[in-house]
């Protein structure tokens, strides 16, 4: 569904992915491993179209979306929940989903999906009219999902979801992306807890210095120490 | 007490289109990140154009109210465009350095056009002044002020109530959020600049139909724009409301109660005493549209 | 040094050239001459500001009319002579300028170029308005030009064009000789660190506050004496000189020359003068065309003429071949006094600071002994980039204390004075001292150990100060952290690894007795990782600490004696590299929840 192939990017003077390919396929559940700066933040961007890869190419259900404005991107099925959330903090809860929606405003009036989202996470129905400022940072990350459902999207992209939750409102979110994946969404997560990553997802990719340095099926490399070791530097 | 009483309405009525000009001013800076000093100029055209499309054209106050606008806007859409595309990636102070030449540009080509002869846009109402109770009020300042009230107000439904209002909050807010959920920051952008200059062209026109219009009105104009805009807090729209409300009182105060030449100090002094006291502006809380 | 004579001589020869004018030029050309000189003197003026500190100031007119005010008062209300409205101008015009700046300066900026900006028209204002004292809008007229008082008999010298002419060309010479001076000192150097990247200059030592207030207030005193001499000049002064079209003027000079050089200003001011006499007949059409060279020069090319004429000029010859055989290099002064070896050189307390209703950092203590390489180690967002700034005083604590080398830190400090106390830090994201040569900014590193105390910096204006072999000192420095590119290269040239080593380089310029370091390997390849590792061992084994926040294990693991973890803000755990690799508090941390079954 997703591939990307031989993918450089620059970030300002200095080159953050080299000659990067990964594939993604449709119902699929990929986690995208590494250190902090590691690149895979990046990665995610130049999916969504927020920074252009100066070589390779990234194609979408065969459609080359490399070089698209994030706008043409998102109107294709990719979506992106930032890293930090990045909800509106001076806009409500329904602001925050309803802009969601904003990019099939005309064909699916968001106003008609948003009960859709409402029903998956109730919490967000009682807040509704809150500032999304307001919200706990669980709350906000059950928004910046929810905003990014409300696209119907074919392709979401989650940028640590996790980051600085709490250790019950991970196990949380946690369900609910599993959830998310159950009714037949493909996902393409990235995480810097790298045990939740692949307890919930199919296959992974481990990134180091913008660089692929592996690739495997998630169930066995959390059996292997490989991850410990490049995380902790034990090697 | 009356006399005070008349000089607080006709402050409010010339603070109500101040308060105008600088909504157009800080939206440009919440949205774009652009301090624009040429808004004056949009400012002048506006009250330019007005008097030259019922002096030339014969065209009814209305209509050449309505097309002066328009064409500002225009005019604000192709300069966006144009030039300040290329001003994206600068520092602040390129972008200043270069709205103050298209200031001093479009001002001084202005003045060769027209010359600097203050012109006076004929009124479409009767000159006798209304009386409700102890103040009175011509006909062309009743409907300054209650021009600007409902551009204010339609503005205000625009950005609570509208997909391009949020999208134009949310792109204030977070240009990258917005971008991620497919708004195009760069047509908001665009849009932005035109909203902003019509609503500068407006109050000059309607400015320009009290007093009188000529080419460097621009000039203090967009000098109290960035007093009230500073008092308000940068991009903070309710605070360039009120900024624009309580400058134009202010003038009128001092004008009416010390002298009218120092009424243009009150700005400077306002803006000194709230950057030393408090910089983030009277209303400013960073990021609330 | 034969260069040098080189230079010497054109100038002296030049400068004779203009003072023959008078007898070879016609009237209303010298006139031009005269009024390019006093342009001169404005320019270079704003050209400190903007030009070499960075900052956009749109009031330099304020002094501009407070000189000329200043002396035209004196000589009308007075009767003063020029040797007593000038040294008048000059004062006003500093006690202005100190005031002025400390208010405007903490500014950034729109902010700080809008109030520069209003200080002006309040100026204007002032003098429309106050016809009493300054004449209102016609000014005050009939300033004379005595030598001293116009009482003490007809020493009228000044009452030829020439005469106006020879002062003004005095004037600019002596103006432009001391910011030739300032500008090649280490009081310059400062001040281009501030313009390239404030953060940067403060960590190494640099008082911003300080540097931007001497170019302002020199600035707004060259501005005071143009303002002094052009009232003597057309013997009146009225508001119009606070309008905002000299501005503009002044302005369009400063770009159109150079931004940031001496020449600059001298050419712009020339150009535009002449240019103007050549546009005479189109009187009206002079400010839409200011206008449009503001817009087009900004554009097309913002660094202004003199720059770009340095493109194609051949490039000087680097005298780096011509240098004499390495003569034994002082050793490098040692500014931190060696402390109690028992003591920790820092000491973090019960580290807090609060956000909003956010903890950031919550209670963390840790230490750092001598020689040490301490590692600050944790997940994204557990806080650590933040403790670093808390400790570099980049942001204020709101509780906890901090002891370096024996000394308890008072909560509010300045960046630049923890730098002065010997502690440099690096960043992870900056912009980077560009604009300038790998060697020069080596050579700003140096600031701190070169002492610049008052009288040393007013030296530095009217004479060269003894030479520190700072070049030397750099190459040295350079070579030590394996940077092989040549002195002259631009910083701007430099690839990412090299900027990252450069930025290694400035800091132990700046003789650091503690380097704090923010993630020194983010974004490097396995080779430039391992280069920079080797880097800070050596440095360690020279004397210097070293504390780093890092991400990369291997890196970590395999330099650090001592490291601390933290999460959520909190400390969780700290020790050697084996202790922190088997500890279950950490893999949680940063591997996740049910590690138990990732074991298994």
């Amino acid at each position: 569904m997703l591939r990307l192939d031989g993918v450089d990017v620059m970030y300002g003077q200095r080159q953050a992915l080299f000659g990067l390919s990964l594939r993604v396929e449709q119902g699929e559940f990929v986690t995208l491993l590494g250190a902090n700066g590691a690149g895979k933040s990046t990665t995610l961007r130049t999916i969504s179209g927020l920074l252009k890869p100066t070589k390779g190419s990234i194609e979408f259900e065969g459609k080359t979306i490399s070089g698209m404005p994030p706008s043409a991107i998102v109107k294709l099925g990719i979506s992106h929940s930032p890293e930090g959330r990045r909800v509106w903090p001076f806009m409500t809860v329904e602001e925050n989903l309803l802009l969601g929606g904003y990019v099939h405003r005309r064909q699916r009036p968001p106003e008609s999906s948003v009960g859709r989202i409402y029903e998956l996470y109730p919490r967000l129905y009682e807040r509704r009219r809150q500032l999304a400022g307001t919200l706990s940072g669980g709350e906000q990350q059950m928004l910046a999902i929810g905003r990014a459902l409300m696209s119907e999207p074919k392709l979401l992209i989650l940028d640590e979801p996790s980051l600085g939750l709490a250790p019950i409102m991970i196990d949380r979110t946690a369900d609910l992306i599993q959830e998310i994946h159950r009714s037949g969404m493909t996902i393409l997560l990235v995480e810097q807890n790298a045990s939740l990553a692949l307890q919930m997802s199919d296959r992974a990719y481990v990134i180091e210095t913008g660089r692929l340095a592996l690739e495997g099926d998630s169930a066995t490399l959390l059996k292997s120490d490989y991850v410990q070791k490049s995380y902790l530097g034990a090697a | 007490m009356n006399e005070m009483l008349q000089q607080l309405l006709n402050g409010t009525i010339i603070g109500s289109s101040y308060a105008l000009l600088a909504v157009g001013l800080t939206l440009i800076f919440g949205i774009m990140r652009i301090v624009n000093f040429a808004h004056g100029e949009f400012y002048m055209i506006g009250g330019v154009l007005c008097f030259y499309l019922i002096d030339l054209l014969h065209l009814n106050y209305f209509v050449a109210l309505f097309l002066a606008v328009v064409l500002a806007m225009l005019f604000g859409a192709v300069l966006e465009r144009s030039v300040l595309r290329w001003l994206k990636d600068q520092s602040i102070d390129s972008t200043i350095i270069v709205t103050i030449g298209l200031s001093v540009f479009i001002q001084n080509v202005v003045l060769l056009a027209i010359g600097p002869v203050p012109k006076s846009i004929p009124s479409a109402f009767g000159n006798a002044p209304l009386a409700f109770g102890p103040l009175t009020i011509t006909p062309v300042q009743l409907f300054v002020m209650v021009v600007t009230a409902l551009v204010i107000v339609a503005f205000h439904f625009l950005l609570r109530h509208t997909y391009i209002g949020w999208a134009m909050r949310a792109t204030f807010s977070d240009r990258d959020a917005a971008r991620l959920v497919g708004i195009d920051t760069d047509r908001i952008g665009t849009l932005t600049f035109v909203l902003g200059s019509g609503m500068a062209a407006l109050a000059g026109a309607l400015l320009g139909s009290i007093y009188l219009v000529y080419p460097s009105m621009g000039g203090t104009a967009v000098l109290k724009a960035f007093i009230i805009v500073i008092m308000g807090g940068l991009g903070n729209i309710m605070g360039a409301i009120t900024g624009g409300l309580l400058l134009g009182i202010a003038e009128g105060l001092v004008s009416g109660f010390i002298s009218s030449d120092y009424s243009e100090a009150i700005g400077f002094f306002i803006v000194i005493a709230v950057l030393l006291f408090k910089p983030q502006g009277l209303f400013g809380r960073k990021g609330q549209v | 040094m034969g260069m040098l004579k080189n230079g010497f001589f054109w100038s002296a020869l030049l400068i004779l050239v203009l003072a023959c004018a008078p007898s070879a030029l016609p009237n209303y050309q010298l006139h031009a001459l005269t009024m390019a000189g006093i342009f001169v003197m404005l320019t270079s003026g704003l050209n400190l500001i903007h030009g070499y500190v960075g900052r956009l100031s749109l009031g330099h007119t304020a002094f501009y009319g407070l000189g000329g005010y200043t002396a035209a008062l004196v000589a009308t209300k007075l009767g003063g002579g020029l040797l007593l409205t000038i040294p008048a101008a000059i004062l006003v015009t500093v006690l202005f300028g100190l005031a002025l700046g400390h208010i405007t300066l903490r500014f950034r900026g729109a902010h700080f170029v809008l109030v520069t900006l209003a200080f002006s028209a309040i100026l204007h204002l002032f003098a429309n308005n106050l016809v009493d004292f300054t004449g209102g809008p016609m000014g005050l007229v009939g300033v004379a030009s005595p030598l001293f008082h116009q009482n003490w008999g007809a020493l009228m010298l000044f009452g030829s064009k020439a005469s106006f002419y020879w002062l003004v060309l005095g004037f600019d010479v002596f103006c432009i000789y001391i910011v030739w001076r300032v500008v090649r000192s280490p009081v310059g150097d400062a001040m281009i660190a501030i313009r390239e990247d404030e953060h940067l200059a403060e960590a190494i030592g640099i008082n911003e506050y300080r540097y931007s207030m001497i170019a302002f207030v020199l600035g707004a005193a060259m501005a005071g004496v143009a303002g002094a001499v052009y009232a003597h000049y057309v013997s009146f002064i009225s508001p119009e000189i606070f309008h905002f079209n000299n501005m503009i003027m002044i302005l369009v000079m400063v770009i159109l020359g150079s931004v940031g050089t001496v020449v600059g200003p001298i050419i712009g001011s020339v150009l535009v003068v002449v240019l103007l006499e050549a546009l005479r007949l189109h009187e009206s059409l002079r400010e839409p065309i200011f206008g449009a060279i503001l817009v087009l020069s900004t554009l097309l090319f913002p660094q202004g003429l003199v720059l770009l004429a340095k493109r194609f000029l051949p490039a000087r010859p680097t005298p780096a071949g011509t240098m004499p055989a390495a003569a034994p290099l002082p050793a490098e002064p040692r500014v931190v006094a060696a402390g109690n070896d028992c003591q920790p050189l820092l000491r973090i307390d019960g580290l807090t600071v609060r956000f909003g209703g956010l903890v950031a950092v919550d209670n963390v203590s840790f230490e750092v002994r001598r020689g040490q390489i301490v590692s600050l180690i944790g997940p994204n967002g557990a806080g650590k980039t933040t403790t670093l700034n808390l400790v570099t005083a980049f942001i204020a604590r709101s509780g906890g204390r901090i002891v370096f080398n024996g000394e308890e830190l008072p909560d509010r400090m300045s960046p630049h004075q923890i730098a002065q106390r010997g502690m440099i830090r690096t960043f992870q994201t900056t912009r980077g001292l560009l604009g300038m040569t790998v060697g020069k900014a080596v050579e700003t590193g140096f600031h701190r150990t070169l002492s610049l105390s008052w009288p040393r910096i007013f030296r530095a204006a009217v004479a060269p100060l003894p030479d520190m072999q700072l070049a030397a000192r750099a190459d040295r420095i350079l070579r030590e952290v394996g940077l092989t590119r040549d002195r002259d290269e631009q910083t701007a040239n430099l690839s990412y690894g090299e900027q990252r080593l450069l930025e290694v380089a400035v800091a132990l310029a700046a003789d650091p007795a503690l380097l704090v370091l923010d993630e020194p390997v983010a974004g490097m390849n396995p080779e430039e990782t391992a280069r920079m590792m080797e880097l800070i061992r050596q440095i360690r084994s020279r004397g210097v600490t070293v504390l780093l926040v890092e991400h990369d294990m291997k890196l970590v693991m395999g330099l650090s004696d001592h490291i601390v973890v933290l999460d959520h803000g909190k400390r969780i755990a700290q020790g050697t590299p084996a202790a922190i690799q088997s500890n279950t508090e950490v893999i949680k941390a940063y591997l996740g929840r049910s590690v138990e079954h990732a074991a298994a």
